[in-house]
């Protein structure tokens, strides 16, 4: 027993040693705390792979946090940082506790709202009405609208949507919002017109087309649909929501490379590209070695049409980083605008070399060829630019060039075809694709092309007069004198226009559409101006004068023309004229 | 010193919640029982490889003929050499000796093939009454034969397979009556593998599909001589579309089997059939290209049936993050209506990303619940009970089981113990893996883990029925088994795919409280109706073609 005693007392010795040590290690570990003090509440932060600019502004938002532990600005910053950064789990947790701090500051909850947006619909909507309660912004209605929507809560999601376009009717989200809730109680009428509204507001909006052809689907032709769906497939699959709010996180703690360069587009989007250059060229003191930014810069550079400058950006980048394959592309494609043949191809080269798969740079070098009159050796460049992206309309057309720029036409025409599949909607495709047609003597399939392009761009004389001489050829003869027409009054100044339709009226083979009097009172306002085009408009006149039986007047002007060729050496006459003024000699009119 | 520590360092915000271990549960996780399979993790890319995210396939089927459910898995690794074949990460095959007991009998022929694996289906491509598999890889597929007692040979190319790139879900169906199962591969994007993506804040993650032109499905005719041919062009399927799942049904009710495809972020498709292995996409004039709101979906995996009991079968797609999955109910005038939001399945999906689904009677109640199965592809909050390495945490979510009210409404249910797993779930397979009459569930995980439910569900009379066609003696993949409990009618399709890269048990299950079930019937994928008695109940039976009333 007396042992026993003997034993607790050092038992007890024992026990309070340790919890003496425990406590003074928790008091020396808590000490430490305090020195390196992370705040309260600071949550886990991964630093596993970040970006040494988000490092680094992530370690000055904490020192501040630090000094100021209860200021909600600091604990809003760094919630930004992190949000904007892949770590929206600690960013929801320091949007809270700046909430906590500050109550009566919108930004917390209006951005923690959007934060938690994806993944916490229920948390999300809790961080708006908060925000709601505080300030009346469209962007905000039209997110807590959206929410509602994607929810099934229809009827909240058209109020919300509804306060959207009341507090700024310019946003399409909020119509589009409206559109949405309509076509999912099936009303249709209300449908189309939100959607008409969107039409209006940006004609080139993917969502708008999406949505339209839920409408048509609902409506029930399935073909306009479709057409809708394929229109969208092309435009951007999400519309932006202009929203000042998240655009001022976005500046404010959008680092690093991916935002940097969002930061910078959003600068030249409000016309700051100073502002943008100034950002590119802060980023380059923080690491000079970095030749993206020295890329960037020279992309910027191009943009405010300072072409030098970019050179220098492009050419320093190749030289920080001799693999950087887009900086070799970029300045292949910056010299061989400026005509520098033999750099370009050095450039262009050396990036084909990084990335042989690139189909831009394979198009690129191929064009250089066709250009410096290497066609063959071009157009084995385009050709494997268009295996590694044959869906990718500008090689298809850049390489239908090529085989054109070879009289390759049947190669070419092949090619424009695929185009057309691919993209029929570019005018300068549909007018080349009507120029080789012409070639392989497919008139009639050329007029169809000139004749969609006429309509696209009715002032556009080069697709009225193909447009013209494809119907002629074709022996369309009412049918191209009618398009003149209809040219005519569309460009009614346009000399080549009216001396064509002139023409036509008094040389046309088939009476039925002659009209030499008509002919007569265009040529003679033609002839009204003098200069290079007045000996053809004296020629169109004789032969108006000639289909009229006045002979006479025919042999005078084709006699005036060919003086004042001789009187302007520098033009060049048709020969023709002597042939024609024989016939006028023997009073035979003119036919073409 | 360490009670020292444990006392300062206290309990942070992010601690776990105590975990909620009821025993009421209807779902048990028996993954770590004895005598089940060892939970093997296949290797992590490290630098957010977009294949690894998006594989994870299983196959409930009856390789040995034995009567019971064996399981083949689908597994991928990157070798030493960064190619896409790794003997590591070999498929495996697990046969069921007894309940819940299994064997690894990958080792015994050519089962554990080494690709990139993502999807498979079972079926009797020699209709030798034993069940095939093509699998699905990213890189050249693959066709075992079965020899009767789960036994697999590569007879890729002795078949013909010459199928390349990046598949997903696949399945058999017999698309020209010509009694031969032909296979309906879907095929997911034109990947290119240099691709790495980082960030915004410099930490890689997967980049995004659309960022790849879609791929060409592929129909593959059975010659009926051991040999496959691709009739692709020739069948109609010619729009390249970014797919990943697939059923086959008939969804314009003309006694022909259509293919629905879900595609990720493009509209769906909807092939319908003409019988003669002709196709021509409806979906938009059907309803099922897009949501209600006009939008093309990050489609992923596809239920089928008939949720409310109308004798039509509807679809459920599910989705991304921050689109709800989407049930589109047919109206049976060969349209269909995304009725997801009267349903019920908006608000309870919207926050998560779901891969796997499965429309089955969870508890034996008549009406067909759904299961699906959730995990991000891209970063999110890390959930505090997430499980797994730290690599596939900020991708974790729960899964969830939806009990249907009988009118085809959804709600969770907040006891299944579905949910109590957070973790980055894929392919998604029921069956009854113990035979005791009520469907067990067989989830993959993108670290390769397989989680084993066992359904609990009692005191029910049910049905286990295999529809068999003597003709062909294999099961009637495509025919519905419909039937009345009470004054409902009820259908159930034999097969016909579903899920994301899974194949679910092949035998038409149902149950019912009333014990009211009358009205039998077969109609089967020749589009004869045939009458059945009623069979006895808790226990399998078997419909044979022609031996009905």
């Amino acid at each position: 027993m007396i042992g026993a005693n003997r034993f607790s007392r050092f038992d007890a010795r024992v026990i309070l040693l340790i919890l003496l040590g425990v406590l003074t290690l928790s008091w020396w570990s808590g000490s430490l705390d305090m020195l390196s003090s992370d705040p309260q509440g600071l949550p886990k932060i991964n630093r596993i792979g970040i970006d040494k600019a988000v490092e680094k502004r992530l370690e000055q938002l904490l020192e501040r946090l630090r000094q100021q532990p209860t200021s909600a600005a600091a604990w809003g910053n760094l919630a930004m940082l992190l949000d904007l950064h892949q770590q929206p789990g600690p960013a929801m947790k320091c949007y809270r506790k700046a909430m906590e701090i500050d109550g009566a500051e919108v930004r917390w909850p209006y951005l923690g709202g959007i934060c938690a947006s994806v993944g916490d619909v229920n948390e999300a909507l809790r961080c708006f009405e908060i925000a709601a309660n505080m300030t009346s912004h469209a962007p905000l209605s039209i997110r807590q609208g959206q929410l509602h929507l994607q929810r099934g809560e229809l009827d909240r999601a058209e109020q919300y949507f509804r306060l959207g376009v009341t507090t700024d009717g310019r946003l399409i989200q909020g119509h589009l919002g409206l559109a949405r809730c309509s076509l999912a109680a099936s009303d249709l009428d209300s449908a189309a017109t939100h959607l008409d509204r969107c039409e209006e507001l940006q004609p080139e909006a993917g969502e708008v087309a999406s949505a339209r052809a839920g409408w048509w689907s609902l409506k029930g032709d399935a073909q306009r649909a479709q057409q809708q769906l394929d229109a969208a497939s092309e435009k951007a699959p999400r519309e932006p929501l202009p929203d000042s709010l998240r655009q001022w996180a976005v500046m404010e703690q959008g680092v690093g490379p991916s935002w940097r360069r969002e930061r910078s587009r959003r600068l030249l989007a409000a016309g700051n590209p100073h502002g943008a250059v100034e950002l590119w060229k802060q980023a380059m003191v923080d690491d000079p070695e970095d030749a993206s930014i020295r890329l960037e810069l020279g992309r910027l550079a191009q943009q405010m049409q300072q072409p030098a400058v970019a050179l220098q950006e492009y050419a320093e980048a190749t030289r920080l980083d001799p693999r950087l394959a887009a900086a070799h592309a970029a300045l292949g494609v910056l010299r061989l605008r400026r005509g520098d043949h033999s750099g370009a191809e050095t450039a262009l080269r050396q990036a084909l070399l990084l990335e042989p798969t690139s189909h831009q740079v394979l198009t690129n070098l191929g064009s250089l060829m066709v250009a410096t009159g290497r066609g063959v050796e071009g157009i084995g460049f385009l050709q494997q630019a268009r295996d590694f992206k044959p869906g990718d309309a500008d090689v298809r057309f850049n390489l239908a060039m090529a085989h054109r720029a070879s009289k390759e036409w049947p190669q070419a025409c092949a090619e424009l075809e695929m185009l057309m599949q691919i993209d029929a909607n570019r005018p300068r495709s549909r007018f080349e694709y009507g120029v080789v047609l012409a070639e392989m003597g497919r008139f009639n399939e050329a007029a169809v092309q000139f004749a969609w392009l006429t309509q696209q761009q009715p002032k556009r004389v080069s697709g009225w007069t193909n447009l013209t001489r494809a119907q002629v050829r074709a022996g369309l003869h009412g049918e191209a004198i009618a398009s003149l027409r209809v040219a005519h009054a569309e460009i009614p100044d346009n000399w080549r226009i009216a001396s064509e339709l002139a023409w036509l009226l008094c040389t046309c083979p088939d009476s039925r559409w002659r009209d030499g009097i008509e002919a007569k009172q265009i040529a003679a306002k033609l002839c009204q101006k003098k200069g290079p085009t007045y000996p053809r408009s004296l020629d169109v006149w004789a032969a108006s004068f000639a289909e009229c039986g006045e002979f006479e007047s025919a042999i005078d002007k084709v006699t005036e023309a060919l003086e004042y060729l001789v009187d302007h050496p520098q033009l060049t006459g048709d020969p023709q004229l002597e042939v024609r003024l024989a016939g006028y000699r023997q009073q035979q009119p003119h036919r073409f | 010193m360490l009670l020292g520590w444990s006392f300062s360092a206290g309990c942070t915000a992010d601690d776990p919640p105590p975990r909620d271990a009821s025993p009421a549960h209807q779902f048990i996780d028996v993954s770590n029982q004895q005598g089940m399979p060892p939970q093997r993790l296949m290797d992590e890319s490290g630098d957010r490889f977009m294949p690894e995210s998006m594989t994870g396939g299983v196959v409930l089927f009856d390789c040995d003929g034995d009567g019971d459910l064996d399981l083949y898995q689908l597994r991928h690794g990157i070798g030493d050499d960064r190619s896409v074949v790794d003997r590591r990460a070999q498929n495996r095959l697990y046969r069921q000796d007894q309940p819940w007991k299994f064997v690894d009998i990958t080792a015994v022929g050519d089962a554990g093939d080494p690709g990139y694996a993502m999807g498979a289906a079972a079926g009797d491509i020699d209709n030798d009454g034993d069940l095939d598999l093509y699998i699905t890889n990213y890189g050249p597929d693959r066709l075992l034969e079965n020899n009767g007692s789960g036994v697999f040979t590569d007879i890729s190319e002795a078949a013909g397979i010459d199928v390349d790139g990046w598949g997903s879900s696949v399945l058999f169906a017999d698309v020209d009556g010509d009694g031969n199962l032909d296979i309906y591969v879907v095929r997911y994007l034109d990947f290119d593998a240099s691709m790495r993506i980082t960030g915004s804040g410099g930490i890689p993650d997967y980049p995004a599909p659309r960022q790849f032109r879609g791929s060409q499905d592929q129909l593959l005719r059975n010659n009926g001589d051991g040999s496959f041919t691709s009739i692709s062009i020739e069948a109609g399927l010619s729009h390249p579309s970014r797919g990943l799942g697939v059923v086959a049904t008939d969804l314009n009710r003309d006694g022909v089997l259509d293919f629905y495809v879900a595609n990720d972020g493009e509209p769906n498709q909807a092939w319908i059939g003409d019988g003669s292995a002709g196709f021509h996409d409806a979906a938009v004039e059907m309803g099922l290209a897009i949501n209600i709101f006009g939008q093309p979906e990050a489609g992923m995996g596809i239920a089928h049936g008939d949720v409310d009991s109308d004798g039509l079968e509807d679809l459920i797609v599910t989705h991304l993050i921050s689109e709800s999955d989407t049930l589109y109910k047919n109206l049976g005038n060969g349209h269909f209506k995304d009725a997801t939001g009267s349903l019920g399945l908006a608000h309870t999906t919207i926050d998560f990303t779901g891969f796997g689904t499965l429309l089955f009677d969870s508890d034996n109640d008549g009406d067909l619940d759904l299961a699906t199965s959730h995990g991000r592809v891209l970063r999110g909050p890390i959930h505090p009970q997430a499980a797994g390495s730290a690599y596939w945490q900020p991708y974790a979510e729960v899964d969830h089981l939806f009990i249907n009210d009988g009118q085809g409404r959804f709600r969770i249910n907040p006891i299944s113990g579905f949910s109590t797993r957070v973790a980055v779930s894929r392919g998604l397979a029921g069956g009854d893996l113990d035979n005791d009459g009520d469907i067990d569930l067989v989830i993959t995980e993108a670290d390769g883990s397989l989680r084993w439910w066992q359904n609990q569900t009692q005191e029910s009379t049910w049905w286990l029925l295999k529809v068999i066609d003597p003709s062909t003696g294999r099961t009637d993949l495509g025919a519905v088994v419909q039937f009345h409990e009470g004054d409902q009618l009820r259908i159930r399709r034999v097969g016909g795919g579903g899920s994301y890269l899974s194949v679910s048990d092949d035998r038409v299950h149902f149950a019912t409280r009333s014990g009211e079930i009358s009205a039998l019937k077969v109609l089967w994928s020749d589009g004869s109706l045939e009458d059945f008695p009623v069979p006895p109940s808790q226990m399998i039976s078997t419909l044979r073609k022609g031996q009905g009333q």
